[in-house]
């Protein structure tokens, strides 16, 4: 900011903060730096039943590893009677570290006939 | 006088317009957010310290009174970047682009990537939207002789440089880049060379942009500019490419359709954003 002869009391707390934050941000990324990146992206997914009069499942997947996954695409099959009948496709653009989504999967029958769903296949990249 | 901290909040006020007016076009770029939690720690500091040299360098020479000290220019830039750390995080924050959920280094690395356009903003709309833009004009006055032309020279380029990066930094991560490179033919690419360096001629030389250079028939100063422009460009549009992470496991023609392409916007920020940030209307000896 430009100043005329003095700084005023506004200008003297924004350089303070601005000072902290620089200091806390280079901190905090020396810190992040020694920590391990050899770490591959871990994708754990759980799945749920919906309570519906459809065959709906809530999907939670979460990142515990140690980088990002890139392009995540998970193929969910359905299986009745030790069968698989159905299967639908994902695609997740990022998956960040220790990031969770949440997905729906829907098929068109009714709850009675649904069955369970089970992962078939789970392909990333490391970006 | 003691300054008072109305006329310092108008400051801000106009930094913090500057800073979304040359920024936000970033801050919408999808591919920007997510450098945010790819990219490690090194590059994120290395971005930070380039920034900074970047602020130092457009604040001495743009951004502040004549008889300023490297104190003032420090401290000047250290308040730019903590206040486009918080304007940005807050942004973010408004938009969505970042929430509580998040892991603290995907929520910092976001904001660091955005925030270090908007701090070059800040110190550019402070520096250019206020009405005292007369005494911005940087160089120190004792300077003569030779220390003048080195600082001349250094002036152009730190100019040039922040020009550039405002320019060139909102595409140099996106797909497109890649997409185009790839279909680029070689006379193409060649084409490319030669466009930019008819911008930068055009801008610098004929346009009669406020600053435009009155070289009369002094070709060799001339290609000079010239030439230091798009070196400047080259440099900003490759040093982009490495921290976007787009130059690994690239073949040697497809690194260099890359850095050609992202250098015609980076040429064009190069000359004009060199002519626009600084003021004064130069005739070259």
């Amino acid at each position: 900011m430009n100043r005329d002869t003095q700084i005023s009391p506004l200008e003297n707390i924004v350089f303070y903060v601005g000072l902290l934050i620089i200091t806390g941000l280079v901190g905090y990324l020396i810190f992040q730096s020694f920590q391990d990146k050899n770490l591959p992206p871990d994708l754990k997914i759980s799945i749920a039943s919906m309570a519906s009069k459809e065959c709906a499942f809530k999907v939670m997947v979460e990142n515990k590893g140690g980088t990002s996954a890139k392009d995540v695409n998970i193929v969910f099959n359905l299986f009745q009677m030790g069968e698989k009948t159905e299967s639908s496709t994902v695609s997740i653009d990022y998956m960040p570290v220790d990031s969770k989504k949440t997905l729906w999967v829907v098929f068109k029958k009714s709850a009675s006939d649904c069955g369970s769903l089970r992962v078939g296949s789970l392909a990333f990249l490391k970006p | 006088m003691k300054k008072k901290s109305a006329q310092s909040l108008k400051e801000f006020g106009r930094g913090i317009i500057g800073g979304l007016l040359f920024s936000l076009p970033i801050v919408y770029t999808m591919e920007v957010w997510w450098l945010g939690f790819i990219l490690p720690p090194e590059k994120l500091i290395a971005y930070m310290a380039g920034t900074f040299f970047l602020l130092l360098g457009y604040n001495n020479f743009s951004g502040l009174h004549e008889d300023h000290s490297f104190g003032e220019v420090c401290r000047d830039s250290v308040e730019e970047i903590g206040l486009a750390f918080v304007l940005t995080f807050l942004f973010l924050l408004l938009i969505g682009r970042v929430d509580f959920s998040m892991s603290f280094y995907e929520i910092t690395g976001k904001t660091i990537v955005e925030t270090m356009i908007v701090a070059i903003g800040i110190s550019v709309g402070t520096a250019q939207l206020g009405e005292n833009k007369d005494k911005n004009t940087g160089m120190k006055s004792n300077t003569t002789g030779r220390n003048k032309k080195n600082n001349e020279y250094l002036k152009l380029v730190s100019l040039s440089i922040c020009g550039a990066v405002l320019v060139c930094a909102p595409v140099a991560s996106t797909e497109e880049i890649l997409t185009i490179a790839v279909e680029s033919s070689g006379l193409q690419t060649l084409l490319m060379v030669v466009g930019s360096i008819l911008l930068s001629l055009i801008t610098l030389f004929y346009s009669d942009f406020h600053g435009t250079m009155d070289f009369g028939k002094n070709t060799k100063i001339m290609c000079f500019h010239i030439i230091t422009n798009y070196l400047v460009a080259l440099f900003v549009a490759f040093v982009f490419l490495w921290y976007s992470g787009s130059l690994a496991g690239q073949s040697f023609q497809l690194l260099v359709a890359k850095t050609v392409l992202l250098a015609i916007p980076a040429s064009l920020g190069a000359s004009a954003g060199r002519l626009l940030l600084s003021s004064k209307k130069k005739q070259v000896q």
